[in-house]
């Protein structure tokens, strides 16, 4: 299963001003080969100094289990605005997801990076399982990640 | 109609509710695992900021600290190769005491399989339903409890009925609330599970942020010291790298947010109403932080294995064989005999189908249907037969449920003549009560009767072949009434001792020993299926099936439990089939026979004294529990012959079982001879001896004809009347049991 996810305007997410130069960044979260329930995870933009951008795509049907995304929850409930990006089903093991957003051109080779978090029910939550930072040398590159995260990637 | 329902939902919901029980039974013993393997953690005196001050110096980024239901301490950290690592914790120093293993591959299973099968969300819908049904079977499954035992205080008297219906009935009481509770629990965390309930944990409107400064030492924060490490449910630790996250701590209380700078305490939002309760019924389901709970729970659960497949065979063998198919059935405004069935499990109809073949060979029209289909105005009919049952404590059967109603709105006398015939179970405080209802509310609209009320006691063919007997003669027609009841494997058995008594007085009983035949050629299949009860004892019956005859006669096993051989006492009756063809056999002879269970003409449990009524053959059960009672129990037999030369059964061998105490003492009486007395005579003279025995506990177990168990239990009764007591609570204890024949 590979949803694509439809163009995301982070720009208006953002709450910046229009027009803004900006390139679709496309990205791919790849889950592991494991035994158990089907992985919730986010992956979302952080600055330079680990402050919350935006969440490009939450996935997990159920409100009270993101809820176990602790951190990513926590930066959510502190920008005050929801979740502002797709949301999805959790994800099985082996599967993947990938989306496209627009992100405005400044926000590259500027320290933003990309992460996931990731739960599995009776499992582990795992705050730091994959980041990528958004920058030309990671352009069509992709990480492993450290607990159900088989690899993130990006391309723009 | 509670019972209806009851075996429709249960049939349906069978197998899920089975696959929910087993798997949620085997679940209810990690609560207990993990409460016994975790390292439990004294927290009296100690705070959350010495343990998070402690931690942090262990691990390179810790992440989240957990009190576990159990009282252990376990801590989520990213390790130095930024892998999350999850272990327990010692309170006070903080060290890393080792890794928490996770439950493992078969608790995984169970716990998918219970919660949705491994079918997704629409598993859990199913799993759902399954609890439903589960709560819907344990309602109806009390109801039926309650209306079976006629009331709320005789719920926990002894059951009655087959080992299939009684187990079902121990079990379902034992578990019942517990199954209550473990389905409308799981039905309510399936509603949580799909938002349905709505369940708001404490939270907070917008995550605030701390103050400007450099982070201190969790160890050092105000806020952190104000709290309990007793109180504390999970506390977040902030962000690594990010100074202006928070502590997030959940405690008994609530939620408390404390900034990482100046340790002051941010928010706190206390725990929801919704929040506390969700947690009570979590830990009530799952048995977490409830682990002995949660073992009785499952040990309820486990009970369904056996509760449900029981249910199976009890409705199993309420259906009429065969199905409730009438051949030849008439239309009802064409027939000339009505015969209506008030029946609520179905048994009855099969006695419905005997009488409608036999009076459709006769040359009737005859019409067959369920009594509530009864109406006043049949054109053609000349007779109405009402076959009919009783449920419960007293009450009209399902198919009978308007037929007093209707009766009773009679204003003019029928056309029609009646009789009715009773269908019940003596050992039933409220013995054939609807059709003696039913009798005396015909009586009052209905002047013309075929015949009085007859009753027929536990589906006997015989007594059901005699009332055929009895109508054929009131019709003026030849009736046979011979009603085959499905009939066990029977094997041989050989007589190997023969005794006579009573040949003088013209009343010839015979003490007959016969020894089980072995059946060398039998498959395993058969011997699992059909197995010959290892044991035969007293209250077991010897049905030996005569020639050329399908009807099996029951005899009272008189022998001492033994696995081969097997004594009974027959008294030879006019014109006997059977009782001829057994005084006729000589040693050697073999006739078919087999074992049936007789349970509700057994010893109460216990050491209590039980006192043996008995006439003539009435003895047999008796004496097979004097022989068998090697524990010496108190045991008191009152027992009525007419010659003591003559017709003394077995009366060596209750001098020899009162000289090593198996039985306590003898009483007897005899009509024809000396001092000429009744058993019941001999009652009334040791009355006050008797009502002693009864106010201490003692059982009563009476055997032999009809008018003598009349006699007995009016003496009986006149005993118990001034102690507040009756005939009928000693029944519903199971302190009175009669064999009558």
């Amino acid at each position: 299963m590979t949803p694509t996810i439809k163009a995301l305007a982070l720009v208006a997410a953002l709450g910046l001003a229009s027009p803004v130069a900006a390139k679709t960044l496309n990205f791919t979260v790849a889950i592991k080969n494991y035994s158990g329930n089907n992985t919730y995870f986010a992956a979302y933009v952080v600055d330079a100094n680990g402050g919350y951008v935006a969440t490009l795509h939450a996935a997990g049907s159920r409100q009270r289990y993101l809820g176990d995304l602790s951190r990513w929850a926590r930066l959510i409930s502190r920008s005050g605005r929801g979740v502002d990006g797709t949301t999805g089903a959790s994800v099985g093991s082996g599967q993947s997801v990938s989306g496209s957003v627009f992100i405005p051109d400044n926000m590259f080779n500027a320290g933003y990076v990309l992460r996931v978090e990731t739960a599995v029910e009776n499992q582990n939550y795992v705050p730091n399982d994959a980041a990528i930072t958004l920058e030309d040398a990671n352009n069509g590159k992709s990480v492993g990640g450290t607990g159900y995260v088989k690899s993130l990637s990006i391309s723009y | 109609m509670w019972r209806r329902f009851h075996s429709v939902a249960g049939l349906a919901a069978m197998a899920l509710v089975i696959v929910l029980a087993l798997s949620g039974a085997a679940l209810s013993v990690w609560p207990m695992l993990n409460r016994i393997n975790d390292p439990v953690q004294a927290t009296a005196g100690l705070t959350v900021a010495e343990l998070a001050g402690a931690v942090t110096a262990q691990v390179p980024e810790a992440d989240k600290l957990h009190r576990t239901p159990t009282g252990a301490i376990t801590l989520d950290y990213t390790d130095a190769d930024m892998l999350p690592q999850t272990a327990y914790v010692d309170a006070a120093s903080g060290a890393i005491l080792g890794p928490v293993t996770p439950p493992g591959p078969v608790y995984a299973f169970l716990k998918t399989l219970h919660r949705s099968l491994f079918l997704g969300d629409a598993g859990r819908i199913v799993a759902g339903v399954g609890a439903a049904a589960m709560v819907l079977l344990a309602l109806s499954g009390a109801g039926l409890l309650v209306s079976r035992a006629g009331g709320w205080r005789r719920v926990l008297d002894r059951p009655k009925g087959s080992r299939s219906a009684r187990l079902h009935v121990y079990l379902a009481r034992l578990a019942l609330v517990g199954l209550i509770v473990s389905s409308l629990t799981g039905l309510w965390i399936v509603g949580v599970e799909f938002e349905w309930i709505t369940v708001t944990p404490p939270q907070t409107e917008l995550y605030p942020t701390s103050t400007a400064g450099t982070v201190a030492n969790p160890a050092d924060l105000a806020g952190l010291q104000a709290i309990p490490l007793s109180d504390l449910r999970d506390l977040t630790f902030p962000f690594a790298g990010d100074a202006t996250d928070v502590f997030t701590a959940h405690t008994n209380a609530g939620l408390t947010l404390v900034d990482q700078v100046s340790g002051a305490v941010l928010e706190t939002v206390p725990n929801t109403a919704s929040q506390t309760a969700y947690e009570w019924i979590y830990a009530l389901h799952t048995g977490q932080g409830l682990p002995l709970i949660g073992l009785i729970l499952g040990l309820g659960a486990l009970a369904v294995a056996l509760i449900g497949p029981t249910g199976l065979v009890i409705w199993w063998r309420g259906q009429p064989k065969g199905g409730r198919k009438i051949a030849h059935n008439r239309p009802a405004q064409t027939a000339d005999i009505v015969i209506l069935v008030g029946s609520e499990g179905g048994t009855t109809w099969g006695f419905a189908q005997t009488l409608h073949a036999a009076l459709t060979t006769a040359g009737h029209k005859v019409h067959t249907a369920p009594a509530n289909s009864f109406r006043p105005d049949y054109k053609q009919a000349r007779h109405v037969f009402f076959l009919a049952a009783t449920y419960g404590n007293g009450n009209a059967p399902a198919s009978a449920s308007k037929l007093l109603a209707r009766i009773g709105d009679m204003t003019t006398p029928p056309t029609w003549s009646w009789a009715v015939l009773g269908f019940g179970d003596r050992a039933f405080a409220h013995y054939c009560q609807f059709a003696k209802d039913l009798e005396e509310a015909l009586t009052r609209v209905a002047p013309r009767t075929v015949l009085p009320l007859a009753l027929i006691n536990r589906q006997s063919p015989q007594a059901f072949a005699s009332w055929g007997a009895d109508l054929g003669a009131a019709l003026g027609i030849p009736l046979t009434l011979d009603h085959r009841i499905e009939l066990p494997q029977t094997r041989e058995y050989e007589l190997i001792d023969k005794r006579l008594y009573g040949v003088e007085i013209q009343e010839p009983t015979a003490v007959l020993r016969f020894r089980a035949v072995a059946t060398p050629n039998r498959s395993l299949w058969s011997r699992i299926v059909r197995s010959d009860r290892p044991v035969v004892g007293p209250s077991d019956l010897l049905g030996i099936l005569p020639p050329e005859s399908a009807v099996p006669r029951y005899y009272s096993v008189a022998s001492a439990p033994s696995s081969d051989e097997v004594e009974i006492c027959v008294k030879r009756q006019i014109g006997g089939i059977c009782s001829g063809m057994l005084h006729d056999l000589a040693v050697g002879d073999r006739v078919q026979g087999f074992v049936k269970p007789n349970p509700d003409f057994a010893p109460a449990p216990g050491r209590k004294p039980i006192i043996l009524v008995g006439a003539g053959t009435g003895i047999a059960p008796l004496m097979g529990m004097i022989r068998a009672n090697t524990a010496q129990r108190n045991m008191h037999l009152f027992w009525g012959g007419r010659v003591p030369t003559s017709d003394f059964l077995y009366e060596d061998d209750l001098k020899t079982c009162q000289a090593d105490r198996r039985l306590t003492s003898l009483t007897t009486a005899f009509s024809r001879s000396g001092p000429r007395a009744y058993v019941q005579d001999r009652l009334r003279e040791q009355a006050g001896d008797l009502a002693q025995m009864l106010r201490r506990g003692a059982s009563i177990m009476v055997c032999g004809g009809d008018a003598m168990a009349q006699a007995v239990m009016a003496e009986f009764d006149a005993m118990l009347v001034p102690m507040g007591l009756s005939i009928a609570t000693l029944k519903a204890r199971g302190q009175y049991a009669e064999d009558v024949f």
